[in-house]
This record gives structure tokens, C-alpha cells and sequence, in this order.
């Protein structure tokens, strides 16, 4: 009892210091790129968690999550635009509207493996082309420009550092309810779908409906992830939503390490850091991307995230092993 | 009579393309039995179970549960329902720990949902606890509790052969069905397993069993349906089964034939 206590002080204590690390670094770093890849970082964060939820707990293979991150920005960046909506309501309203249209998914989330993940890419082209080609609503390829800042009250989030919080601020918030979630009954039966569709049924779980649900609020994070995404470069074009977008956030939980949130946040963090700083090497920068996933994979399902709690767990069996050698060396000299 | 059956199927039969794996097929289990299902190998006993508990949809006939008519019911429904089953070849959550594959068995005693869980309402966390209560109980039941915090697919074979019986049986279902649960147990856990199905009895758990270890059947079962050919070919007592021919003859062929061929 006192022990997983304890554990959950340390890790309650974790969490804070890292989150203090993160709302310091544009104080320590203040270029203004460096902030609005942050901000990036903390957008890809959200979208990496929510596929966690449909890939890694669930286990299905999806290549639409590209797609509603693309319909929470349009919409989000639209409202505002057209319709003069305040940010939160157009925030909230870019979550709904994805999370509505991943229910197109519904005929399609009985099939399995590689026939969803074929089913999904359609369903993400199916966006893109719609982005592209419905100029009366989305300018088609020119492209949304001039998407006003968030304002909030009387707070506007003008600048890259003000973003940035406000990204980090739901990246947390996002974190903590996903994290709910798949501790909660319902995470549970996403889980049990994974890992043996038969046996979840027998156990009275309603597999399709669970997947609809789990497809629902996935999607429902896209939106809200597509919407900060909007606000943050102020210009749209449905090139950044191409199914592209969907493998982008795919490798960074593969990376990160899957069924894991850590390993999303992780994930998403390196995958969106790295191309940057490999911008000096444009030409090859596919390939080492490329090669870091195969890398990866080749230390399993668990990836970087996976690696790193080995590596805790043996740092503290080597602790121990020296701290009772210790003891023994005592007792011997008596 | 009808009406103390708990499960009834009438004139049931199941083809895969033109082969027949169960045809005509009535049986009547009364609330609180052990029913006993044997029969030689391809007689058609698990598709039965895969039909009874909605795995595959019967080609014809009726299956009522409680004098409802439940044919073509799906699995989650029928599981819901109270009809839990367990595998010929284990299906467990092998990757979850030993406790959380008994929870699973009470998906469909709980309640909360995705809002609950974000807001960890009080029902939400009261429904937490005591599904994990409920679960160590079973535990408990099933001689486990020992191995609560242990990975599924670490446990050894007859142990896993247990915690599936334990997952089923935690949301106190009305029928049971136990696929071939014995497969791959030693003598003493056979005996611990008929053990486990008395007691299962005695909480009024209707118990349907398919098994081909006759020692467990004949101490467990009060009757015995025997399957050939996806007909019914006898039914009785332990004692009456043992002594019909014909079953016999399903078994083991024609009394003579191998000396003839000689």
C-alpha cells in the first residue's frame, strides 16, 4: 500500500519537473523558430497520443488520423474566418467536427490489419481531395491564409511563446484524460480487443461498437490537435493533410514505443525535432528517417520508450546487486 | 418439462459448404446441471458450443435460452445474457496480468464509459473497485490468488487452463460452457477440476461440458449427451452411457471387426 503510494508521489513528482522543464525552455531558448517547433512538438504530441489509443491499445491499423487532425484545422481556421466564432468555441468545434466525420469510418471498422489500414489511406486521400478541390469552402490549393490568433477573453496568443503554452496546456490536459481513459473499463476492453478479438467478444464486449467509440475520441483529439495547428502558422494548405501526414504520426509511435502515452509524447517530440535538424541534409533525410524506424523495430513493440524503462530496470537491479554485495562484505568482516 | 430448461435448441444444424458438421440437433439442458458432451473427434461438439454461445450463426433451427429464442444472437449479446464459454484452445489476454484477464470477465457488469473514466465520477471509481474485489475473489475461487500480479502467458498450461474458467465464471453467468477444459492437465489437476465444477454446481452455474477425459465426464456429469456425426446419438446417466453399445461402437467400431480382418 505505502509502497504504490510512494510510487505514485515519485511519479506525480516526475510529471511536474518535467512539465516545469517544458514551460521553461522557451525562457532558456527564446528564438522564435526554436519556439514554434515546440509548439509543433507539443500539436504532434496530441495527435501521436490519439493514434496510440486507436494503434497501440486497440490495435488497429489506421492511416485516417492525418486526415481528422486536417478537418480540425480547416474547420477551426474556417469558423473563425467566416463565421467570426470565438477561438474556444471553434476549438471545440474542430474536436466535434472530426470526431463526426471519423463516423464515415463506422461500415469499415470491422475489417482487419492491412484491409483497415487500406480502407483508412482511401478514407484520408477522400479528405485531401476534398480540401483541394472544394474551393468554395477551403480555397482549394492556394490555401487558407490569415488565420487570426487564439483569443481568449482578453488574452490573445499572438506570439510563437504564448502558443506554445497554450499547446503544452491541452498537450497536458489531453495527456492526463487519455490517461483516464485507457486505465478506465474502457481502455481496458481496447486492450482486450488487441490482444484477442475472439475472447473480447466472448467476455461480452461489443467489438465494433468499441471501435467506433475508440475511432470517436481519437479523432476528437485530431480536431482539437488541428485546430492549435491552424492558429499557430496561420495559413492552411491541404498538402500538409495528405496521407503523408497519417504515416508522419504513425512512425512517431512506432518510434516512441506503442501502447504507451510516454512513448507517444516521446515519439512525436523526436519525429518533429529531428527533420528539422536534419534539414542540413535534405537530400538523405528520408533515408535516415527511414532507417531510424527499422532501427527501432528492431527492439520491439516498445520502442524508445520501451528501451529506456530496460535501462531503468537494470540500472536498479546493478544498484541493488552492489548495495546487498555491500552488506555481505559486513557481515563477512564480523 | 419445457420450462425448467434453461437452454433448448430445436431441430439445430450448422453446415461449412456442403459438409455437415451438426444437423438436427435438439437438446435440453435443465437450470443446474452438468451436462456432459462427448462424442468422437469431428462429431461436432464445439461447433455446437461455437453456435450455442453466437461464435457462428446455426445454418437452421432454434436455439432458446430461457424460452427465448436467442438463434443468431452475436457473441457479446449471449455473453451478456449470462452464456459464458471458455476455449479448447486458450484464449487468454496473454499480455495482461492474471487479475486483469479475470476483470475482463465483468465488461458487461460494469457501467462506465469513456465521460466517467475522464471525470473519475464516484460511481466510476466505486465500479473500479469492486471489480477488482469481485476478480480476486474468483481468484480465490479458482485457487489463484497466488498468481494475481503474474503475466497471463507466464503462468503454467493447467493454471491457464484455470484462470479462462475463472474469467467466465466471475460474472456469475447462467450456463457455463467448458470446452475440453481438461486437455493437457495432469491427474491431480483433473481432479482439482471436478472439484472446481462441483462447486461451480453448487452456486446454481448451469455447467455444459465437452471433454474427452471420460474420468473427469463420468465423475462430473450427472447426464451425458453423446454426438456422432453431428446427430445425437444416446443420452443418460454416466452409468447408463458407459453401458450403451452404440456408443461404444462409436468409439471403438464394431465389436469383432478387427479379429474379422484378420
Amino acid at each position: 500500500m505505502s509502497r504504490s503510494s510512494s510510487r505514485r508521489i515519485r511519479d506525480v513528482g516526475f510529471t511536474l519537473i518535467l512539465v516545469v522543464a517544458f514551460a521553461l525552455l522557451p525562457l532558456v531558448y527564446p528564438q522564435e523558430y526554436f519556439v514554434h517547433l515546440l509548439a509543433l512538438s507539443a500539436i504532434s504530441t496530441i495527435l501521436a497520443m490519439g493514434l496510440q489509443l486507436v494503434f497501440g491499445y486497440a490495435g488497429q491499423i489506421s492511416i485516417a488520423h492525418g486526415a481528422f487532425f486536417g478537418i480540425g484545422a480547416y474547420t477551426s481556421a474556417l469558423l473563425m474566418l467566416r463565421l467570426g466564432w470565438p477561438f474556444v468555441l471553434a476549438f471545440l468545434a474542430a474536436g466535434a467536427m472530426a470526431a463526426m466525420w471519423s463516423l464515415v469510418l463506422v461500415p469499415i471498422v470491422r475489417l482487419r490489419g492491412p484491409y483497415l489500414a487500406v480502407a483508412t489511406l482511401g478514407f484520408a486521400i477522400l479528405v485531401h481531395l476534398i480540401l483541394l478541390n472544394e474551393e468554395w469552402l477551403t480555397e482549394g490549393p492556394f490555401g487558407l491564409m490569415n488565420v487570426p490568433s487564439p483569443k481568449i477573453g482578453s488574452w490573445t496568443f499572438g506570439s510563437e511563446a504564448r502558443m506554445y503554452y497554450l499547446c503544452l496546456a491541452c498537450a497536458i490536459l489531453i495527456y492526463f484524460g487519455l490517461r483516464r481513459i485507457v486505465s478506465s473499463r474502457f481502455g481496458r476492453a481496447l486492450e482486450a480487443i488487441e490482444q484477442n478479438e475472439e475472447a473480447a467478444r466472448s467476455c461480452g464486449i461489443d467489438v465494433r461498437l468499441y471501435k467506433i467509440k475508440c475511432f470517436l475520441v481519437a479523432a476528437f483529439t485530431a480536431g482539437l490537435a488541428g485546430s492549435l495547428f491552424a492558429h499557430l502558422t496561420h495559413y492552411l494548405n491541404p498538402n500538409d493533410f495528405t496521407f503523408w501526414k497519417s504515416i508522419q504520426i504513425i512512425l512517431m509511435i512506432v518510434v516512441g514505443g506503442l501502447g504507451s502515452l510516454e512513448g507517444a509524447v516521446v515519439g512525436a517530440i523526436i519525429m518533429t525535432l529531428l527533420p528539422e535538424y536534419l534539414r542540413a541534409w535534405d537530400d538523405v533525410r528520408l533515408l535516415i528517417y527511414g532507417l531510424l524506424v527499422i532501427v527501432f523495430m528492431a527492439f520491439g513493440k516498445k520502442g524508445l520508450i520501451g528501451l529506456l524503462q530496460s535501462a531503468v530496470v537494470l540500472a536498479r537491479r546493478r544498484l541493488r546487486r552492489t548495495t546487498s554485495s555491500f552488506g555481505l562484505a559486513e557481515k563477512t568482516a564480523k | 418439462m419445457s420450462d425448467r430448461a434453461l437452454l433448448e435448441t430445436r431441430g439445430l444444424s450448422r453446415l461449412f459448404g456442403g459438409v455437415v458438421a451438426i444437423e438436427g440437433f435438439d437438446i435440453e439442458v435443465r437450470k443446474g446441471e452438468v451436462r456432459g458432451l462427448i462424442g468422437p473427434n469431428g462429431a461436432g461438439k464445439t461447433t455446437l458450443f461455437n453456435v450455442i454461445a453466437g461464435l457462428l450463426r446455426p445454418s437452421s433451427g432454434q436455439t432458446l435460452f430461457e424460452g427465448e429464442d436467442v438463434s443468431g444472437h452475436s457473441a457479446h449479446q449471449l455473453a451478456r445474457l449470462g452464456i459464458r464459454r471458455t476455449f479448447q484452445n486458450l484464449q487468454l489476454f496473454r499480455d495482461m496480468t492474471v487479475l486483469q484477464n479475470v476483470i475482463m470477465g465483468l465488461h458487461t457488469r460494469g457501467r462506465a464509459e469513456v465521460f466517467a473514466a475522464l471525470l473519475r465520477t464516484g460511481g466510476q471509481r466505486r465500479e473500479e473497485r469492486w471489480m477488482s474485489d469481485e476478480a480476486l475473489r474468483t481468484l480465490e475461487f479458482i485457487g489463484l490468488s497466488d498468481e494475481a500480479q503474474t503475466r497471463a502467458s507466464a503462468l503454467p498450461y493447467g493454471r491457464m487452463r484455470m484462470l479462462e474458467v475463472g474469467r467466465a465464471l466471475v460474472s456469475q453467468p447462467k450456463l457455463l460452457l467448458l470446452d475440453e477444459p481438461a486437455a493437457g492437465l495432469n491427474a491431480s489437476e483433473c481432479l482439482t477440476l471436478v472439484d472446481l465444477i462441483d462447486r461451480i454446481q453448487e452456486r446454481g452455474i448451469t455447467v455444459m461440458l465437452v471433454e474427452h477425459r471420460m474420468d473427469v465426464v463420468m465423475r462430473a456429469c450427472g447426464t451425458i449427451t453423446v454426438l456422432n456425426y453431428g446427430h445425437k446419438l444416446a443420452e443418460g446417466s454416466p452409468a447408463a452411457i458407459q453401458a450403451n453399445s452404440e456408443v461404444v461402437e462409436a468409439y471403438l467400431g464394431r465389436s469383432g471387426t478387427f479379429t474379422r480382418r484378420r
